[in-house]
């Protein structure tokens, strides 16, 4: 075991070596970390936070909200021992909660969870990868025992560690406050974005997606507060950009730093098997996020994801914007809602994959709010002849009686 | 529906260590309740545990808990030891539920969750005298229903539930609380010592006793505070029949409340 | 953040992990009253009349204007929630922060899909549920007019524990009423149903 410290270690220093700001790590002797096989706890403190959150993982296990796909769970899996390598993933479990919030965490145990707010996010894998390592990188610098014993010094009422079940105030936020994307100093965001660059460098990756993360995110959080008239969450107490370094600076470094690499073949993005994992799940995902019924963060979240080519608005992209616009239902919005659907339409037989069914039901349900009931009818048979089991099938068709 | 999400506070009260202060309003720091009539059957009698949730920590100046593990590891040893050595037991088998992995695992995990709904429920309107339903006023009846009896092949005719939770003052803590009432400002907490248990008879499903405790003593770190502790938490266990003993008169009703705190009205 | 938010909202939910002032509510007088089988009532002070199949407990505090919640077995077990006369503009549950965390608006030129897709949306939202889901769906009457039935499932993360439910809404004068049942998955929907629905079956709007 020590010569697999030894290696770990290692291999560790001399990663952290090639980007400049270890230049100033380089003195420090190699201490046992949490990412060697067989680590135990070194204090009390360590010991202590480990218990607790076993604890919670045997709760984790049995919760309402995990989603045990196999498929969706080795993917994703997969993508966080591909940057981190086989030997230091294995200190970890992945658990994927049904949540429709971008956060991933890594508690001090090695207790993964990824929510599928951040699944539906990720444009790549390399953008995927870029997380995992930068809360991958958390993990093995011990930044939570830090943060810990920083925060034990100040007062601080809310016992946001003990895990007392509070009824109906969930242990997956509790646990999303530990170890989560929120949570750390400045310094140690900047630590786990230089440490998540080497991973990303090392496994093949382009380390350039990692800048676009962030200002997605901050991007996303402005559209939201733009319609609903608020301050963007982004820049508030305990918001992401309170403890991140400010965006700008944040894309800066990270660009220069990816930058520095100097990849002998450019880096991977591996869009296209990003792509294919996440298809059967996409839609429940995306169904999940209109139901926030945010809709400047999804509009934006939307053309995010289609991307800046007009072909990137594939029909499942156009049945989301029906679907956005519809369930808001504003002057002009079921107007906009039956061009999307029609559009996905076409660019389904376009494509020749066909959109999917529930496009005839938007756009059934769309024209005859706009009172276009002979259309509409049509519309939804349309769909019933798809889908004669749907769960409304029955309402729908007493609303499609008639001519 | 989401109604539930606010009253449910007022049953959180009970169970949230950090409302120690609160616990002293309601006159009291215990109560038990035993479903009218109810004694447990004469001879050994079967009893399934399920996993008890133990937590012992210390708390921090702040009234943060700090989590420790060989505390919280002891006092699962020294608690299930006291269980077994506890008046009540007597002459019962005990057993300990397994952990069970898939569907069986799920059947099991349901059935807590729902005790603990239960439970709540039962502390809400049972346990503090401003919140009683009036359909269920001088009785005490709440069942997990009949599917209980699916848990009775892993080892009871009965189960028992457990919980305690221990954040022991530090030094710090103490000062502060000294301080506190020097200047005024009122009692706060120093140490939470809290615990609940409940017994089921999985046939029926039944809640057949429920006892809680906001100011548990003993201290679980050692074999003779846990003894003490599970004594607490065992306090009016049902008795069993004696031998000869005729069936028990109906609509007799074992309830303790904490009293009214006089002068603390709203 | 938003977890983060999520996380600290919810903890502020539950009023009683602060010391003192909310647990002054503990000692109040007693917020249940009881309905007696086959009293007729006018819930939440609105146009509603239902007639109590069973006898229900009431609850005096009320999540909206015209809201009324009952429970047979106490909360967080089953729950008979009424909301009356929703007009255009309104929610259908109290929001928490109607900047930040707003719940969807009643629309009366909602189709009847609209009206369940409204209620799935506003109880995901209210519950911080994405496992929130509304499976069959069906025509109904309540209170006389053409409405939707329809029923649901979810669990909230706090206590992990699966429920169901059967609701039933219909638009009456422009505004929405509806009447929801629910209760955990295990032995209390099925046995709190049939008494559920019958209550439903005796709606009418009475001036």
């Amino acid at each position: 075991m020590s010569m697999l410290h030894r290696a770990v270690a290692g291999l560790l220093s001399c990663a952290l070596l090639a980007s400049p700001l270890a230049a100033q790590k380089a003195a420090v002797p190699p201490k046992p970390l949490p990412s060697a096989a067989g680590y135990k706890p070194q204090d009390k403190l360590e010991e202590g936070l480990w218990f607790e959150m076993d604890e919670q993982e045997r709760l984790l296990k049995q919760s309402k909200f995990l989603v045990t796909d196999p498929g969706l769970n080795a993917y994703v899996k997969g993508v966080l021992c591909r940057t981190v390598g086989q030997e230091r993933c294995s200190a970890t479990r992945l658990y994927i909660v049904r949540t429709p919030y971008f956060n991933a965490s890594m508690a001090p145990n090695g207790t993964t969870i990824v929510y599928t707010g951040l699944l539906l996010r990720m444009r790549n894998e390399a953008e995927l990868a870029a997380v995992l390592g930068h809360e991958y990188t958390h993990f093995e610098q011990r930044h939570t025992l830090r943060l810990f014993k920083d925060i034990r010094a100040k007062t601080d009422a809310l016992s946001w560690l003990s895990f007392i079940p509070i009824p109906y105030v969930g242990m997956l936020s509790q646990i999303a406050l530990i170890g989560g994307i929120y949570a750390f100093s400045r310094d140690m965001e900047r630590e786990a974005d230089a440490g998540s660059l080497n991973e990303l460098a090392r496994a093949g990756y382009d380390p350039m997606q990692a800048s676009a993360i962030w200002e997605q995110l901050g991007a996303e959080q402005d559209a939201t507060a733009k319609v609903r008239g608020h301050k963007s969450q982004k820049d508030k107490n305990g918001g992401m950009f309170a403890t991140h370094p400010k965006s700008t600076e944040r894309m800066q470094t990270l660009r220069e730093k990816a930058a520095a690499f100097a990849l002998a073949e450019p880096g991977a993005t591996r869009a296209a098997e990003y792509r294919a994992a996440l298809k059967d799940w996409w839609p429940t995902l995306i169904d999940d996020q209109i139901k926030l019924q945010d809709f400047g963060g999804t509009e934006y979240l939307l053309a995010t994801l289609a991307g800046p080519d007009p072909a990137g608005w594939t029909p499942e992209l156009l049945y989301a914007r029906g679907e956005l616009y519809r369930s808001r239902g504003q002057a002009g919005d079921f107007e906009q809602a039956v061009a999307a659907y029609q559009a996905a339409i076409e660019a389904g037989q376009r494509l020749g994959g066909g959109a999917i069914p529930e496009t005839w039901r938007g756009l059934g349900l769309a024209q005859l709010r706009l009172g276009q009931t002979a259309a509409g009818k049509a519309a939804l048979r349309d769909y019933l002849a798809k889908k004669p089991n749907a769960d409304d099938a029955l309402l729908l068709s007493s609303m499609a009686q008639g001519a | 529906m989401p109604m539930r999400r606010m009253l449910a506070g007022l049953a959180a009260v009970a169970l949230v260590a950090s409302a120690a202060p609160a616990y002293a309003q309601f006159g009291g720091a215990e109560s038990t309740a035993v479903k009218p009539g109810f004694v447990l059957p004469a001879g050994e009698v079967r009893i399934l545990v399920f996993r008890p949730d133990i937590a012992v920590g210390s708390q921090t100046t702040g009234g943060m808990n700090e989590p420790n593990a060989d505390w919280t590891k002891q006092a699962r040893a020294n608690l299930v030891a006291a269980l077994q050595r506890n008046p009540a037991m007597a002459g019962n088998r005990i057993t300990f539920a397994p952990e069970l992995e898939g569907a069986q695992g799920t059947v099991l995990n349901d059935y807590t969750a729902l005790f603990k709904a239960v439970a709540f429920a039962a502390f809400n309107h049972k346990m503090f005298p401003g919140n009683r339903l009036p359909t269920k006023k001088s009785d005490f009846e709440w069942t997990l229903g009949e599917g209980a009896a699916q848990l009775k092949p892993l080892g009871g005719d009965f189960g028992l539930f457990f919980y305690t939770n221990d954040s022991y003052g530090s030094t710090g803590r103490k000062v502060a609380q000294i301080l506190g009432a020097v200047m005024g400002m009122g009692l706060m907490s120093s140490g939470v010592h809290v615990g609940y248990a409940g017994l089921v008879d999985l046939t029926t499903g039944d809640l057949v006793w429920l006892n809680a405790d906001l100011a548990m003593g003993g201290d679980v770190r050692t074999a003779e505070g846990a003894d003490k502790r599970m004594a607490q938490l065992l306090e009016e266990f049902p008795r069993k029949r004696l031998p000869g003993e005729p069936a028990p008169p109906s609509g007799t009703v074992k309830v303790d409340v904490p009293p009214e705190t006089p002068g603390k009205k709203p | 953040m938003k977890t983060l938010k999520l996380a600290f909202a919810a903890l502020a939910l539950a009023p009683f992990a602060a010391p003192v002032p909310a647990a002054a509510q503990i000692v109040l007088s007693n917020p249940w009253k009881l309905v007696r089988a086959g009293e007729a009532r006018k819930v939440g002070k609105s146009d509603l009349q239902v007639t109590a199949v069973g006898d229900w407990n009431r609850a005096t505090e009320r999540q909206t204007k015209e809201s009324e919640n009952w429970t047979q077995n106490g909360i967080g077990l089953d729950d008979l929630g009424f909301y009356a006369a929703v007009k255009k503009g309104e929610a259908l549950f109290h929001q928490r922060d109607k900047k930040k965390d707003p719940l969807p608006k009643f629309d009366p030129a909602m189709l009847p899909t609209d009206i369940v897709e409204w209620f799935e949306n506003s109880a995901r939202n209210a519950l911080g549920s994405a496992v929130f889901e509304v499976g069959a769906v069906r025509p109904a009457k309540l209170a006389g007019a053409d409405g939707v039935e329809m029923d649901f499932s979810y669990a909230t993360e706090g206590d992990n524990l699966e429920r169901k439910g059967t609701a039933r809404a219909a638009v009456i004068g422009q505004k929405l009423y509806l009447i929801s049942f629910d209760a955990p998955k295990i032995h209390y929907y099925d046995e709190g149903l049939p008494s559920a629905l019958a209550i439903m079956n005796t709606a009418r709007i009475v001036k």
